[in-house]
């Protein structure tokens, strides 16, 4: 298709991740520009140690950058104080991590309300439909009150999609989100993603070392030594 | 409140290691109450009972007397006992005995024995006084002026009520004098100190033997309830010491008591102190481990949106939620062993192994004081809240990126 580009929601300008110093300095993102759009379900790819994770931790605001600039829908991230920051993060950010990261005392359901919980804006009524809604979403309805230990590793992800979209937020950022499911499982989790990119438009950020995966993303930004190397668009199949 | 929850959940999750971790809490909580209670229990016992039995709330004497109690007790006598009791009327409502005590040698004929002589208004001192009388003689006196021995003594003479015994005992004028007496009654009380020296023979007697008209060595109030002595001293001293006299109050009398229970209560809190701290170490320790466990679970939940006080907030919350399962568990069983000796804790077996002639009754009474538990508790609950405090606040501050690296 050949709609009109979208509007630029993420905006890093000359951003530099370093650790260290002096001889020991490393930069793992190293003067990096790049624009993510609304509604991209873009893709991060690299060998390990390219920065991947650092570019997303950054986006994501839970890290800052020691150099440049970040633009998050015309905000500065650098200008926010860690509060702010984390309140951002709340409401602004779905987050998928690599090993599910649920909390294991907490149900399926529980655990995709917590994002609503930590805000405590809405009833104790809302919060239950929505996270109850959104794991009919990702087809888990009849699991919502078993436990993360009592889940497959597919079905945990699925949790965790469900927990970061519960908010609605404009980004979704997933750290190789499928690298601990078989290949099966993970075209499963990817297609849902796919599925709630489109319904949604919500954006999606994931990195990956699997080619598979990468042939899912409508853009690709390919990093090597902390900067972007490629930026390839992709047709949808 | 959510973080509450949770918190709930990650102690039952791990619940071996939180039973683990309030053990402790508890034992130093218990064993708080346990020492207080006791503590309290050798105050009831040795000085409560000095009172019903013997001493009174207080006593006035001449001035002078308490100096020459143990050796030379008939120097400083009250010469007018009817005199001081009238002036004492309006002190409290308490109720006054006149009481004339003299040393004396008593005997069967064949042997002979040192005691304690007390002269007495019968009908009045044995209401007052617990006193109980064994076995008594109801038949006819013959004439004899009665006496109540001690069971004790009774047992060392081999005399039974109905039985006449001497006594010769010093006048207050230096000179002998000795009189034959009916035993009426046999004395026990749960005070050795009564029950193997005294023997009491009315107040008329023992002033008619000592030659000691009118006068009394003291004059001994009991009041409805102890606490009102203590300030007596202050309303009265002026009045008293106008008339040559001078008051004590079971308090002042039962000073050295209290003492070695002063010191006997820093002892205790020292030991309860260290108790604490083990059970604080536990605390802290329990509170790290899960905070290293759960490392990659703070980092998603500051990912999430959980602010730094929250991870602090649900830390602090779980060693709370051990604290107060252990302190109140701790009262508990404290109070509850408190309860079970307040029916009486006999020491009656050791001392009469150990020969020991205490003072005091040989049943210790414990008492239950609801301040004290809540006192104990409260400081399980607060070291617990102190101990979690640093390593939770430490964790917290844990940049989520690290977190989440571990
Ligand atoms: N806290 C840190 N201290 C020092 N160096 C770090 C730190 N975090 C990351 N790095 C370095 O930054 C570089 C980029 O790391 P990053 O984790 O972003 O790579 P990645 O592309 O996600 O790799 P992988 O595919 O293995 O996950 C690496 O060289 C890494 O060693
Ligand atoms: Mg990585």
């Amino acid at each position: 298709m050949s709609e009109p580009r979208a509007k630029t929601q993420i905006e890093l300008r000359g951003v530099t991740r370093a650790y260290g110093e002096g001889d020991a300095l490393v930069r793992a993102l190293d003067d990096v520009d790049l624009e993510i759009r609304q509604g991209d379900f873009l893709a991060l790819a690299g060998p390990s140690g390219s920065g991947k994770t650092t570019l997303l931790n950054l986006v994501g605001s839970i890290d800052a950058p020691t150099g440049g600039r970040i633009l998050f829908e015309g905000t500065d991230l650098g200008a926010l104080t860690d509060r702010e920051r984390t309140r951002f993060r709340n409401q602004r950010i779905g987050f998928i991590f690599q090993d599910f990261n649920l909390i294991p005392v907490l149900s399926a359901r529980e655990n995709a309300e917590l994002p609503l919980q930590l805000l405590g804006e809405s009833s104790r009524a809302e919060r239950r439909r929505a996270s109850r809604e959104m794991l009919e979403e990702v087809g888990l309805g009849k699991l919502a009150h078993r436990l993360p230990r009592e889940l497959s590793g597919g079905q945990q992800q699925r949790v965790a999609i469900a927990r970061a979209l519960v908010k609605r937020p404009g980004v979704v950022l997933a750290d190789e989100p499928t690298a601990n499911l078989d290949s099966a499982t993970a075209q499963e989790i990817l297609d849902l993603m796919r599925s709630f990119n489109r319904s949604l438009g919500t954006t999606f950020v994931f990195s990956t070392h699997d080619p598979m995966v990468m042939d899912y993303a409508r853009r690709l930004v390919r990093l090597r030594d902390g900067k972007v190397a490629a930026i390839e668009e992709r047709e949808e199949e | 409140m959510f973080l509450l929850r949770l918190a709930v959940k990650n102690v039952l999750r791990k619940s071996w290691r939180s039973l683990i971790t309030a053990t402790p809490v508890l034992v130093g909580v218990m064993m708080t109450i346990l020492g207080w209670g006791f503590i309290d229990g050798i105050d009831s016992a040795v000085i409560f009972g000095q009172i019903k039995s013997d001493s009174g709330h207080f006593r006035v004497m001449a001035e002078g007397y308490l100096e020459n109690e143990e050796q030379a007790e008939l120097d400083e006598l009250i010469d007018d006992s009817e005199a001081v009791v009238e002036l004492l009327r309006d002190a409290g409502e308490a109720r006054l005995h006149p009481r004339l005590t003299f040393t004396a040698e008593i005997s069967d004929g064949r042997n002979g024995l040192m005691a304690r002589g007390v002269g007495i208004e019968p009908e009045t001192y044995f209401e007052d006084f617990v006193l109980p009388i064994e076995s008594a003689f109801t038949g006819d006196a013959g004439g004899l002026q009665p006496m109540w021995l001690g069971a004790g003594l009774a047992g060392d003479f081999d005399v039974a009520p109905g039985d006449t015994l001497t006594v010769l005992a010093r006048t207050r004028y230096g000179s002998y004098n000795a009189n034959e007496y009916l035993v009426r009654g046999l004395i026990r009380s749960q005070n050795p100190a009564i029950d193997s020296v005294v023997f009491f023979i009315p107040l008329a007697d023992a002033r008619e033997l000592l030659d000691a008209d009118g006068a009394a060595s003291e004059v001994v109030g009991v009041m409805p309830r102890r606490a009102s002595a203590v300030d007596l001293p202050a309303r009265l001293a002026p009045r008293l010491a106008g008339a040559g006299l001078e008051i004590q109050t079971w308090r002042q009398r039962a000073e050295p008591i209290l003492r070695v229970n002063r010191i006997r209560r820093k002892i205790l809190g020292i030991i309860a102190g260290i108790i604490i701290l083990v059970a604080a170490t536990g605390i802290m320790n329990t509170v790290v481990m899960a905070a290293f466990e759960r490392i990659r679970e703070i980092g998603a939940l500051r990912a999430l949106g959980l602010q730094t006080e929250g991870v602090v907030v649900l830390f602090v919350a779980e060693a709370l939620i051990i604290g107060l399962v252990g302190a109140a568990a701790g009262c508990g069983l404290g109070a509850a062993l408190v309860h079970w000796f307040s029916g009486g804790l006999d020491f009656s077996a050791m001392s009469d192994a150990g020969g020991l002639a205490m003072s005091t009754s040989m049943v210790l009474y414990m008492e239950l004081d609801a301040a004290q538990i809540a006192t104990a508790f409260l400081i399980g609950v607060g070291m617990a809240l102190i101990a979690a405090l640093y390593p939770a606040i430490k964790f917290s501050r844990l940049p989520p990126v690290e977190a989440m690296r571990r």
